[in-house]
């Protein structure tokens, strides 16, 4: 696993960390809106911020879990999001690439569950992932938390 | 427990992902211009 670090001098919690190829990722947790019940619902960001192809590097993996696994035990009252970016087609393989950096070591109590969101008007699947604590919200809760978001968005737009 | 159900959205969630999403780029963009103007510096 590759050194990581919180970075300063940002309004959110950024991660980062370089590569033995030099490629620097960073990890962050946004939490745009507190929606019901005092409930914080983070967006995970993972990003590589050098363009191009990358060199197969399990250690990212195992660094970005790490990250992600310290900042959900420091956090574990909150549930997490990852929404796939789509701009260039390949939402799902980061869909399937987020959930296996979560599964390498997942606990017990905090389960991740995939919701692809398909929009008929628009013929497009958001591909998204939660992370929650199984023992304190129920799926029917997060879908619930979920709708809340958007209707939160919706109103204020 | 299913890892993964496919549920129907309706417009408004399609806006709220494209928020988010657009947000995820913004987000990186100012890193990415924080570090190349030197104020940033990621490791």
């Amino acid at each position: 696993m590759y050194n990581y670090k919180l970075i300063e001098g940002i309004n959110y919690p950024l991660f980062s960390f370089k590569t033995n190829f030099n490629h620097i990722y960073q990890v962050s947790f946004n939490a745009p809106t507190l929606v019901s019940k005092d409930i914080t619902v983070y967006y995970i960001s993972v990003d590589c911020l050098d363009p191009g192809d990358k060199v197969k590097d399990i250690l990212v993996g195992e660094t970005v879990h790490c990250i992600i696994s310290d900042f959900i035990s420091e956090n574990s009252h909150c549930i997490f999001s990852y929404v796939c970016e789509d701009q260039d087609g390949k939402e799902l393989l980061r869909q399937r690439k987020f959930n296996g950096w979560y599964l390498l070591h997942c606990d017990k109590h905090h389960i991740l569950k995939n919701y692809d969101v398909y929009v008929e008007e628009y013929d497009t699947t958001y591909y998204t992932s939660i992370i929650f604590d199984s023992v304190i919200y129920s799926d029917e809760f997060i879908e619930e938390i979920y709708n809340t978001e958007i209707k939160e968005f919706t109103d204020k737009s | 427990m299913k890892n993964s159900v496919t549920i129907q959205g309706t417009k408004e969630a399609a806006k709220f992902f494209d928020r988010v999403i657009k947000e995820k780029r913004e987000r990186r963009d100012e890193i990415r211009q924080k570090i190349k103007s030197g104020e940033l510096k990621l490791s």
